[in-house]
């Protein structure tokens, strides 16, 4: 007999496995589709925060769990000292104004400010896609002056925000930069103010693991185990509906299982799985962009800009630079001036990302797909980016590998969208993810 | 009525015994000044030019050829005012009240469809394709007409809690379906929704054009999908998301609303430029005009742009700090022109010869619409534009098609010039009559006298600053302006239905409806003595 589940979460991230426990959990039947793809064993870069809540429904203290906040934010311009935000808001104060930032008064009232705005409830959940009263929510919308006010920021431009609040470029490009490269996002598309508040929440600040004990994968995976979520580590062929509450979901080797709601933690789960268009929010998290992570493995140990080699640092030349490289990616080309992030893992490894390649290229005319030309041409663009602000970074590597999520395929196992999920791009995912699924949860019953 | 010269009645002097001021004869504003008008209330009517209609004017675009500025086919003007005005009665007839459309595609083919697009009855889809399309236009069709009520101007009334019971009233009663489609489409973009529905072709070509076109939000941009609903939320002559043309052209609607005005003898004066709003004890209390008269009245309707009506006419002072910010940020960065073009005999390619009674539409390939949003964005001129053409008059039974030939075309997005120089307009002629050319080739040898209208031209014939009459911006943004500038910022006796009141692009007389509506209630409210 073909197994029945409330919820089939395909993903292998922290997010994923977090959702799946929490709601099998809180009494769903769930059901977990990782590819069959072995997960490399290496360490791994900052993640999302996870928050006090999720420790206690899963009890993660109890597994020995540590990890650590990344230490700062930092943005390295092509010229001029970094710019350094922290944790706190007396210590990024201070050090703005030892930056010699002139808005470093206005930092404290900034950050409440961006928070409260992300309080809307008709945006967070329309682009969620959750089942919700759509209607009634719009209406409380529309008949409440500040409701449709912050809706109305929020469906704006992260530019137009900044401006509003800041005088300083290269704070206003720090802040851009460190909000939208996740999703990559344009600073003057509509909607990336969305993406800028939500990186004032409460989670948004990543963490990563000590380096001591067991990864979070490994104990998330466990921790689903024990709570008896169904795990198939194989891929899924094909997502057929038979218009029922049911869906079917059939894998490589013909089993078989059915769900009333296929979930997707985050959008790169989606798109990894081919449901990339599934997500009702894919512009607010940048549809028709691909990330390309470059993992660098060094002879030596780097020394890290700003002396933290825990912070999170992001490389542009100007303000402007995150439009340009977003409007070149949706036209099909790779950008000049490419925004990257970076990090140092534990073990020494640089770990870059990017969100401004296109899904597609556009080429003499016509679309077509990633090329093994295109991967390499991908990793050297992110190598010289890294060179500009890491001197001698070129003669001390000893091996750069790069992955790419969110390319276009030709085929999906998702010809309908009915009954699938996908949470957008949140700067706090995993939180997001448990939120979302334990808000569904309830509305099923 | 002949309008009186302003200066012999009010120079110097304080005029009194009058109900409502209307500010500015737009469309909007007569359509406030009838219904005012109508109720019985002494009204005056203000316009600071010698002409009515607002941008929507008749012109001459060459020795014995009218034209006509602004709208050339109507898509959402308001059924309430054409019944409740009696406009019929005043001699608005359709010349076609569902036009057919012609799209044209980049790669020479065709596709006609009536204008019922639900209905899509071309022969040339396959039988999945059209069923397809016309479900996904069922949903569409009536997830706008749901929406109706939200995207007529928000609060006519400074009342919170009347607009919030309203709205509950009108929004509440949705159907699971269409909450859910409801939360599915809000924020979606164009292409998010025309991808997960459509394979690539024809259908999904002209549906991103139609969506995209007049539209401030990019079609890969969140929030864009709902401009689309708002245009087909309009209702003409019975048809919901039908496109109609009016006898005689948009300024024969401008045209009956003067004989509606006059009929509710409300007095006309042009020539009288206001120069700000008399506000005492928090209320308006008249108008101080340019010659130095005043005329004292307790009800001010303003249907010119938000930044005259309330920056220049009521002052920074009194008016909120956050309205300030939206009216002076800048809005969409986009726009849209308008060219009409008089052709050197009769149309002699067979496209066009085909279809002189039809409205012909260039979509480009979707990809080349979004980039063009992103050039035009980032101040640049597109390559390929969206193309709307009409022969208007092909379409006015009066007037034949042949010898001179007037084209009317409107093209999008542009990008938005506060100045734009002679080179930047020649470049953007260029552009839209290459595009021109897709639909009818050749049409170049036949060009004659090729007048374009962009949103500064507009502006300077009216007086509004060019903002006004840039592309409407992303549907939350255009809630939140009109949910603003209605309330007047909360100054009693002031309501507002210049440009920002209006939701979605098009001639619609909602705005200077509910504005008067809102005015009369309160009126009656106060028992007929403010």
């Amino acid at each position: 007999m073909t197994a029945h589940f409330d919820f089939l979460v395909i993903g292998d991230d922290e997010a994923s496995l977090c959702a799946a426990a929490c709601a099998q959990k809180a009494g769903a039947k769930v059901a977990i589709a990782r590819s069959s793809k072995s997960r490399k064993k290496q360490t791994a870069g900052a993640m999302p925060s996870v928050p006090n809540f999720i420790w206690r429904r899963l009890d993660l203290q109890d597994f020995g769990l540590t990890l650590d906040r990344v230490s700062a934010r930092v943005t390295l311009f092509e010229t001029g000292d970094p710019v350094v935000t922290l944790p706190g808001v007396r210590d990024t104060t201070a050090a703005l104004a030892d930056a010699g930032i002139g808005d470093y008064t206005l930092w404290q009232d900034f950050v409440a400010d961006a928070a409260a705005l992300g309080d809307s409830e008709f945006i967070n959940s329309a682009s969620s896609g959750a089942p919700n009263d759509g209607a009634a929510s719009l209406a409380n919308m529309l008949g409440d002056r500040s409701a449709l006010h912050r809706a109305s920021v929020l469906s704006g431009s992260c530019q137009a925000l900044l401006d509003d609040c800041f005088e300083d470029n290269r704070l206003k490009g720090h802040i851009a930069a460190h909000a939208l490269a996740p999703s990559g996002l344009g600073g003057a598309e509509p909607g990336s103010a969305f993406a800028l508040t939500d990186y004032f929440n409460d989670d948004a600040w990543r963490v990563r693991a000590t380096g001591e004990g067991r990864s979070l994968h490994d104990i998330l995976t466990e921790v689903c185990e024990r709570a008896g979520v169904t795990i198939y580590a194989k891929p899924l062929e094909r997502v057929s509906s038979d218009g029922g509450k049911f869906k079917t979901a059939i894998f490589d080797d013909d089993e078989k299982l059915k769900t009333r709601v296929i979930f997707f933690a985050t959008p790169d789960a989606a798109a990894d799985a081919g449901a990339g268009h599934c997500a009702p929010g894919a512009s607010i998290r940048g549809a028709g962009a691909a990330t390309a992570t470059v993992r660098v493995k060094l002879s030596e140990k780097i020394d890290a800009p700003a002396h933290d080699s825990d912070a999170i640092f992001q490389i542009i030349d100007g303000g402007d630079d995150l439009q340009e490289a977003r409007d070149a990616a949706i036209s099909g080309r790779l950008p000049e001036r490419l925004p990257v992030e970076f990090e140092i893992a534990k073990n020494g490894d640089i770990i870059a990302r990017s969100a401004y390649f296109p899904a597609v290229f556009f080429e003499d005319d016509e679309w077509r797909g990633w090329s093994s030309q295109d991967r390499q041409a991908a990793a050297m663009h992110i190598r010289e980016r890294l060179g500009s602000r890491l001197p001698g970074l070129a003669n001390i590597i000893l091996k750069a590998t790069i992955d790419i999520t969110g390319a276009v395929t030709a085929d999906s196992a998702f010809s309908d969208c009915a009954g699938v999920i996908v949470q957008p791009s949140r700067h706090n995912a995993i939180s997001a993810a448990v939120r979302l699924i334990d808000r569904m949860i309830v509305g099923d019953s | 009525m002949t309008a009186k010269p302003a200066e012999v009645q009010s120079a110097g002097r304080i005029e009194g015994g009058i109900d409502a001021i209307v500010i500015g004869a737009s469309a909007d504003g007569l359509a406030a000044a009838a219904y005012l008008g109508k109720a019985g209330l002494r009204t005056l009517l203000l316009e600071e030019s010698a002409e009515i209609g607002g941008p929507v004017r008749a012109r001459d675009i060459a020795p014995g050829i009218t034209g006509i500025d602004g709208e050339h086919l109507l898509r959402i003007l308001d059924p309430d005012v054409i019944n409740e005005l009696d406009l019929y009665r005043f001699g608005v007839k359709y010349a076609a009240r569902r036009l057919d459309t012609v799209y044209y595609f980049d790669d020479g083919e065709t596709l006609q469809l009536d204008g019922d697009l639900q209905h899509a009855a071309d022969l040339m889809l396959d039988d999945d394709t059209r069923d397809q399309f016309g479900a996904f236009m069922g949903d569409a069709l009536e997830l706008s007409a749901f929406l109706r009520p939200a995207f007529a101007p928000l609060r006519s009334v400074s009342d919170e809690n009347a607009t919030k019971q309203a709205l509950d009233k009108a929004l509440g009663q949705a159907s699971p379906e269409i909450s859910a489609l409801i939360s599915r489409y809000a924020l979606a973009s164009i292409e998010d929704v025309l991808n997960a529905k459509f394979e690539d072709g024809p259908v999904k070509t002209l549906l991103t054009s139609e969506a995209a076109f007049l539209s401030g939000a990019a079609p890969h941009e969140a929030f864009s999908f709902m401009s689309f609903l708002r245009s087909l939320a309009g209702e003409m002559a019975g048809l919901q998301g039908a496109l109609s043309y009016p006898e005689g052209g948009a300024v024969s609607i401008i045209n009956a609303l003067r004989r509606a005005v006059q009929a509710a003898k409300v007095e006309i004066r042009a020539a009288a430029r206001v120069k700000s709003i008399l506000i005492e004890w928090d209320r308006a209390a008249g108008v101080v005009l340019e010659n130095g008269g005043q005329v004292r009245a307790p009800i001010i309707v303003n249907a010119l742009d938000a930044q005259r009506a309330f920056l220049d006419m009521i002052g920074p002072d009194i008016i909120d700090i956050e309205f300030q910010r939206m009216l002076t940020a800048p809005r969409s960065h986009l726009a849209s022109a308008r060219v009409q073009i008089t052709l050197k005999g009769a149309a002699t390619n067979d496209a066009t010869k085909e279809n002189p009674g039809r409205r012909l539409v260039y979509a480009p390939p979707p990809e080349d619409v979004r980039r063009a949003f992103i050039d035009a964005r980032a101040g640049r001129v597109p390559q390929n534009l969206i193309v709307e053409a009409i022969f208007p008059g092909a379409l006015d039974t009066e007037t034949a098609l042949d010898g001179d030939v007037l084209l009317s075309a409107v093209a999008h997005p542009l990008p938005f010039d506060e100045a734009p120089d002679r080179r930047r307009r020649n470049e953007i002629s260029a552009v839209i009559l290459a595009m021109l050319e897709k639909i009818a080739p050749d049409i170049g040898d036949q060009v004659d006298i090729v007048d374009l209208r962009l949103p500064c031209d507009l502006a300077r014939a009216t007086g509004a600053s060019s903002a006004a009459y840039a592309a409407k911006p992303a549907m939350m943004q255009q809630w939140a302006l009109a949910n603003i500038s209605t309330s007047a910022s909360d100054i009693g006796g002031v309501y507002f239905c210049g440009p920002e009141a209006q939701i979605g692009a098009g001639l619609s007389c909602t705005a200077g409806k509910n504005a008067a509506k809102a005015a009369l209630r309160e009126f009656k409210k106060r028992g007929g003595a403010l």
